[in-house]
């Protein structure tokens, strides 16, 4: 890690996330009276985290089974969530399928 | 010191904002953990853990910051990632008063600390017992919970003698999470399945590059088909309340006809409750991503007001949501949306 890259690259972060906080407060009006804006936010959000999702398995390997523990790993949260729908279980339950099972394998 | 002296005078409300925020410990301290746990088993040092939970604090965009940090990535991907991640704190604001938050640098400061938790509690108290202190009091404890639980997270991540890059993992399962409540609440299954082969396909070929490529793809689509409804709801207005998408349709009509009653700012900010609070529902995701079990599970006891809801969302994090809103007496936007929305 490099701390000036680091120190700038988390200020960009910080300040695109505080201005979206504060976007109300500048735009509110804007923001409320615009259809547009309001559908793509509800819209958006399922794209984005699914796209974030499959974005961090990005580095799985297929050879061998190594690609096992990622995928047991999202089947045990998915199958969780769709049964509980809370957020903890579905979370340690998922985590902990994937380290047993990369566990298991090595 | 005339703030302390004017802290000291509200203390009382500063008091009920640190009881208001109680909840959100219930969710913000395990999270926390595993957040602080994550980061520093990916190679994230614990000052650095720690600068961006006080900094950042957006859970997610966290998760994703420490990878980020870690692999030096380049400050574009870092500011896209973020406007994408985090845009749904555009809607928050609208329904919190932090103009009473004074002075400046302290409304800063509670606009900086509007997370998801901090907006679904201060969001559903009634909008004129909503004090500056109180306000301030509620961000303020909260931002604290989230910050011990990563500082205890990534402690123990150091002292734990054994590998713990299984952590690793956390990051996935929390977006799989936060994309099942997103598509349960809004139903878009379409959309979803757009999102996957985008992603898919991004993973493919842009390499590097795949999130914010993926993301701009996304977005374009998700343009288009709004686009497209709009244009056919006003080509055939009959549509608008057809329940093809109950909860967006019906909510937008709901909060359309609330904001046209005439009456102060905060009755027509109130009243626009439902809207955003809809949009919340729906971005939910976000929302249940950083409440886990408790607050989510107690939000869910209160479904059985969701049936009164003129939103009729049914499922997940709406329902929470909705749920919540609709408690009687949440506000202004009650007595302006029954008798005009309902009847």
């Amino acid at each position: 890690m490099n701390a000036q890259h680091s120190a700038l690259l988390l200020a960009v972060i910080v300040a695109v996330t505080f201005m979206l906080r504060a976007a109300p407060f500048l735009f509110g009006r804007w923001l409320r009276d615009n259809e547009l804006v309001r559908d793509l936010g509800v819209v958006l959000p399922l794209g984005v985290m699914t796209i974030l999702a499959i974005s961090t398995l990005r580095d799985l390997e297929w050879v061998d089974a190594r690609w096992l523990p990622s995928l047991l790993g999202v089947a045990v949260t998915a199958a969780l969530h769709l049964w509980r729908s809370n957020v903890l279980l579905s979370l340690v339950g998922g985590v902990a399928a994937y380290a047993v099972a990369g566990a298991l394998l090595t | 010191m005339r703030i302390l002296d004017s802290l000291r005078r509200s203390r009382p409300e500063f008091r009920r904002g640190v009881q208001d925020a109680l909840p959100i410990a219930l969710g913000y301290v395990p999270l926390g953990i595993s957040y602080g746990a994550f980061a520093v088993s990916v190679g994230l040092p614990s000052e650095w853990t720690i600068l961006t939970a006080v900094f950042i604090y957006a859970g997610s965009m966290e998760f994703l910051a420490a990878s980020m940090l870690v692999a030096g990535a380049p400050l574009g991907q870092g500011a896209a990632t973020a406007l994408f991640v985090n845009s749904r704190h555009v809607f928050y604001g609208l329904s919190v008063p932090m103009e009473r938050v004074r002075p400046l640098w302290l409304r800063i400061y509670a606009i900086h600390a509007l997370t998801d938790e901090t907006y679904a509690v201060l969001a559903t108290k009634p909008a004129a017992e909503l004090t500056g202190p109180r306000i301030l009091a509620a961000a303020l404890s909260a931002h604290a919970y989230w910050v011990v639980g990563t500082v205890i997270g990534a402690i123990l991540a150091e002292a734990l003698p054994f590998d713990l890059s299984f952590m690793g993992f956390a990051m996935t399962a929390l977006f799989v999470v936060l994309a099942i409540d997103a598509v349960r609440a809004g139903r878009e299954w379409g959309l979803f399945l757009a999102a996957v082969v985008i992603g898919l396909v991004g993973v493919l070929v842009l390499g590097e590059w795949m999130l914010v490529g993926a993301l701009c793809a996304y977005a374009v689509a998700a343009l288009a088909v709004v686009l497209r409804r709009r244009r056919r709801d006003a080509a055939d207005p009959q549509r608008r309340s057809d329940g093809a998408e109950p909860c967006r349709r019906t909510s937008e009509v709901d909060a359309g006809s609330a904001a046209r009653v005439p009456g102060d700012a905060d009755a027509r900010a109130a009243a626009l409750g439902p809207n955003v609070l809809s949009a919340r529902a729906d971005t939910g995701a976000g929302g249940a991503a950083d409440v886990p079990g408790p607050l989510a599970d107690a939000g869910a006891g209160d479904s059985a007001d969701a049936s009164t809801a003129p939103a009729e969302a049914g499922a997940g994090a709406a329902r929470r949501a909705d749920g919540q809103r609709n408690r009687p007496g949440t506000g202004p936007a009650d007595l302006n949306e029954r008798p005009e929305g309902r009847s």
